[in-house]
């Protein structure tokens, strides 16, 4: 079906002439009025107007991120329509369209910072809590694209792709300190300057520090027993975190990097560990730095070169009973570095076409694990590879208001044994400047992490044998804008995952043995968003997300982790005359399966947020309420003793913040 | 829970009734070069130069190197006012300059220099340059947020006889007027 329109779609395009009609972003039709409230996105490698581009996109900005006062990059992906998070009290994950598979750091979404990923190459991690990279006021924009991303994007971006922007120097203009506190004995610290210099530089750096005491008595019924402090975890929910992050742009050349160290108390007992040991812990170092070229070769041809270096190294203590109290050392290790050289060329008219080159080489991929006292090993494993990704999309301007986006993409990756060859095609109709249909077909893989190869431990077996996940996605979008700035969306979409990887799992005890390539889910559903966005800071945005996951590998109507109903309200209203704004946040999740087929129940949850920078020059002044219903809402627990005992976890009630943050020119 | 649609239902209802909708313009989002661009084209529309160079066939937009326009530019290539075309002219060196009716000037450029060569001339230098008016240029795009805005320098327009509509002037967030 899929080659018959193809087909007729090539059929169709051989009968037009070209003309000449360039393809770059076209805001000329606005008056000077209007162009003062165009808000000036920095280029990224989506660089065009979301309306054309041959994917659905929902974007929030570093005015939402200050109206809504969210405190990690997990609680704004939360916002964003079609996306759900969850906590197990060590990691944050994040669910694309009912789809959050358990056993996963977030291997399945692609996450990047200006386009360069963030996922490691050891779990395929991609980390959204206190453990990424970047202060959430470092962010311009927060960029999504769900489904299987497009033939630009690699790998991971399997159930959806993020986008992280970071701000110009320019944006902070001066040296910026900025302190919060916060329930629990949460405080943070930053010290950022930016600055955009006459001779063009624009620089940025930044510093901080955070830390909580966390809840201190965490209460789990599963271990309410005398012998285990009747269920007490005391003291047990610590959190600390470093960042640092810099860049400087000069001319063409971009120069950036950023570290993140986080150390997190575990107070699940997960992994079968002691219960309220307050050794328990992980500790989760990542960086990364690159380089960019960006040239324009001529009016209609530019070049983007890269190069990075990257890193994460992860250890996790876990202290456990066999006749005595031994402590067990988990580590992961990883380096990685490589280049990408990317053309975007509309010399042939009306083409837009990319073309792209990417180089990975895992240099380091390493998994230890032993005992610590008396020491005992258990586990020393080493990989290296390459990886190679060919790209070529071309968005063919078929007729005016009619596009037809095609892409390839070839991937040769040294966990897997075959080529990766994925198309991607998309018809976008523009028949009315307020008007965008889109169908948009993909598919996409992803291959085993060394976590899922070579893991060996009292439950995991290696499998060098597994291979890669499939996934097909199928979406239609319409958006609809009115002049007066109402826009809707309305998508439905379609996604047949198969292979997946998983391990079995054993009643009582909880995911074992080696990961298999036995899973398929397959999911159906809508999104449905309204927003408007006023001059005078006024936004109101609402979302509604259905979808069936079935899992048809055990015939099964129903799929882990899946809510079926997702409703989001974000309402913002500037106050006393713009002095202060009030942005209101309310988001509905469904109940969810749990692994050990019990449910975790549908949860409400209303933020408010205050802000004003007109108390004095250059103060900026946030106040924040966070589950102001006090709801101890339910995430997911684990699959048994083997990683987390408990069905369900209950995460903390009411949190206040406040934030000052203090600009010097 | 046809409950959440039903409550989605309503709120839509309520709001359209309530006429919350209506009104005020939007605030979209564009590329950097794309929102430059657009001004480039809409200053056109709002200035008259001397007759002696108003008789041109063509509006003449020159770049000097490094405009960092990219593609964006160029959707001006098919574009007119009042009939007539818009000629650009790009990566144009500093001498090859005072033949244009308006000039861009990257951030990158010495802009003092060039403001200096052309400015007994009647073009309208533009720059994104910080201070650029101070330098005698004629209208610097300034960021204000994460928007652009512009500044205008009345007097060095006057001087050379380049008259720029009250509208422009309104819509300016500084205007350097010794009047």
């Amino acid at each position: 079906m899929l080659r018959l329109i193809l087909i007729g779609i090539l059929l169709v395009l051989n009968s037009f002439v070209a003309a000449s009609n360039s393809s770059a972003e076209d805001l000329t039709d606005l008056s000077i009025e209007e162009l003062l409230n165009v808000e000036v996105i920095s280029a990224s490698r989506l660089g065009q107007k979301p309306n054309q581009a041959p994917s659905s996109l929902s974007v929030l900005t570093a005015s939402d991120i200050r109206t809504f006062g969210w405190r990690t990059l997990a609680e704004a992906l939360n916002a964003m329509r079609g996306l759900y998070t969850s906590n197990d009290r060590n990691y944050s994950y994040l669910g694309v369209r009912g789809i959050m598979h358990p056993n996963d750091y977030n291997s399945r979404v692609l996450i990047m910072i200006d386009g360069q990923r963030m996922n490691e190459n050891l779990y395929d991690g991609g980390y959204i809590g206190q453990e990424f990279m970047l202060d959430m006021e470092l962010v311009e924009r927060i960029e999504f694209i769900p489904g299987s991303g497009s033939s630009i994007y690699g790998a991971n971006a399997f159930f959806g792709l993020i986008n992280i922007v970071t701000k110009k120097g320019q944006a902070i203009n001066g040296a910026q300190i900025a302190g919060e506190y916060g329930t629990f004995d949460t405080y943070k610290g930053r010290a950022s300057y930016g600055k955009k210099f006459d001779n063009g530089t624009d620089v940025l750096f930044s510093a901080s520090h955070y830390g909580s005491a966390g809840d201190e008595n965490l209460y789990f019924k599963e271990f309410d027993d005398p012998a285990t402090n009747n269920g007490i975890a005391h003291d047990m929910d610590t959190e600390r975190a470093d960042r640092i992050f810099g860049r400087i742009q000069y001319e063409e050349f971009t120069l950036m990097g950023g570290f993140v160290d986080r150390y997190k108390r575990i107070p699940t007992a997960s992994f079968g560990t002691i219960f309220n040991d307050s050794e328990t812990y992980t500790n989760d170092r990542q960086f990364f730095g690159n380089l960019k070229y960006n040239k324009a070769l001529s009016a209609k041809t530019s070049l983007q070169l890269k190069g990075f270096y990257q890193g994460y190294d992860y250890t996790g203590r876990y202290p456990y009973f066999d006749e005595t109290r031994i402590v067990n050392h988990d580590e992961a290790s990883g380096r990685w570095w490589g280049g990408e050289a990317q053309v975007t060329s509309t010399v042939f008219d009306r083409h837009r076409l990319i073309l792209g080159l990417e180089y990975q080489y895992d240099q380091r991929q390493r998994l230890l694990n032993h005992d610590i006292n008396p020491y005992t090993f258990y586990l020393d494993s080493h990989s290296n590879g390459h990886r190679v990704e060919l790209y070529a999309q071309d968005d063919i301007q078929i007729l005016d208001d009619l596009i037809f986006s095609a892409g390839l993409r070839f991937d040769y990756h040294h966990m897997l044994k075959k080529l990766q060859l994925n198309p991607r095609v998309g018809l976008i109709w523009n028949p009315l400047d307020s008007t965008t249909f889109k169908l948009l077909y993909s598919s996409s893989f992803r291959a085993p992490n060394v976590w899922e190869r070579d893991y060996f431990s009292f439950v995991n077996t290696p499998n060098p044998d597994n291979y890669e996940e499939r996934i097909k996605s199928y979406e239609g979008v319409v958006e609809w804008q009115s002049t007066n700035g109402l826009k809707l969306t309305a998508d439905v979409f379609y996604n047949d995952m198969t292979k997946l990887l998983e391990q079995t799992i054993d009643p009582g005890l909880g995911a074992a043995g080696p990961f298999i390539n036995s899973g398929h889910l397959r999911a159906i559903g809508t999104d449905l968003e309204i927003e408007q966005r006023w001059n005078n800071g006024r936004m109101f945005k609402a979302s509604y997300t259905y979808s069936r996951v079935t899992n048809e590998a055990e015939n099964s109507n129903s799929a882990q982790a899946s809510p079926q109903n997702i409703f989001k309200l974000h309402y913002a209203e500037p106050l006393f005359n713009n002095f202060a704004k009030l942005g209101i946040e309310n988001v509905f999740v469904d109940q969810r399966l749990t692994p050990q087929n019990g449910s975790a129940d549908a949860y409400y949850q209303l933020n408010l947020n205050l802000t004003s920078d007109q108390i004095a020059p250059g103060l900026d002044v946030s106040v924040g309420a966070y589950n102001l219903f006090d709801s101890h809402y339910q995430m997911l627990g684990g699959t048994g003793p083997n990683d987390i005992t408990q069905n369900i976890l209950r995460m903390n009630g009411r949190e206040f913040r406040i934030k000052l943050q203090l600009t010097f020119d | 829970m046809p409950i959440i649609l039903r409550l989605l239902n309503r709120f839509l209802l309520v709001l359209l009734c309530t006429g919350m909708l209506a009104g005020q313009v939007h605030a979209e989002s564009g590329g950097e070069a794309a929102v430059k661009t657009a001004f480039l084209y809409n200053f056109l529309k709002f200035i008259d130069w001397p007759d002696a160079v108003s008789h041109q066939d063509a509006y003449h937009l020159c770049t000097t190197n490094n405009d960092q326009l990219g593609d964006s530019l160029m959707v001006l290539a098919n574009k007119s006012i009042n009939n007539k075309p818009i000629a650009i002219h790009r990566d144009i060196a500093g001498k090859d300059l005072k033949t244009c009716h308006m000039v861009f000037i990257a951030a990158s450029e010495n802009a003092a220099a060039i403001v200096n060569d052309l400015k007994n001339l009647p073009i309208v230098t533009i720059s994104d340059k910080a201070g650029f008016i101070q330098q005698n240029g004629i209208i610097g795009l300034v960021p204000i947020d994460n928007r652009l805005g512009f500044e205008i320098n009345l007097d060095q327009a006057n001087s050379v006889g380049i008259h720029i509509h009250a509208q422009l002037l309104k819509l300016a967030k500084y205007v350097k007027s010794t009047h």
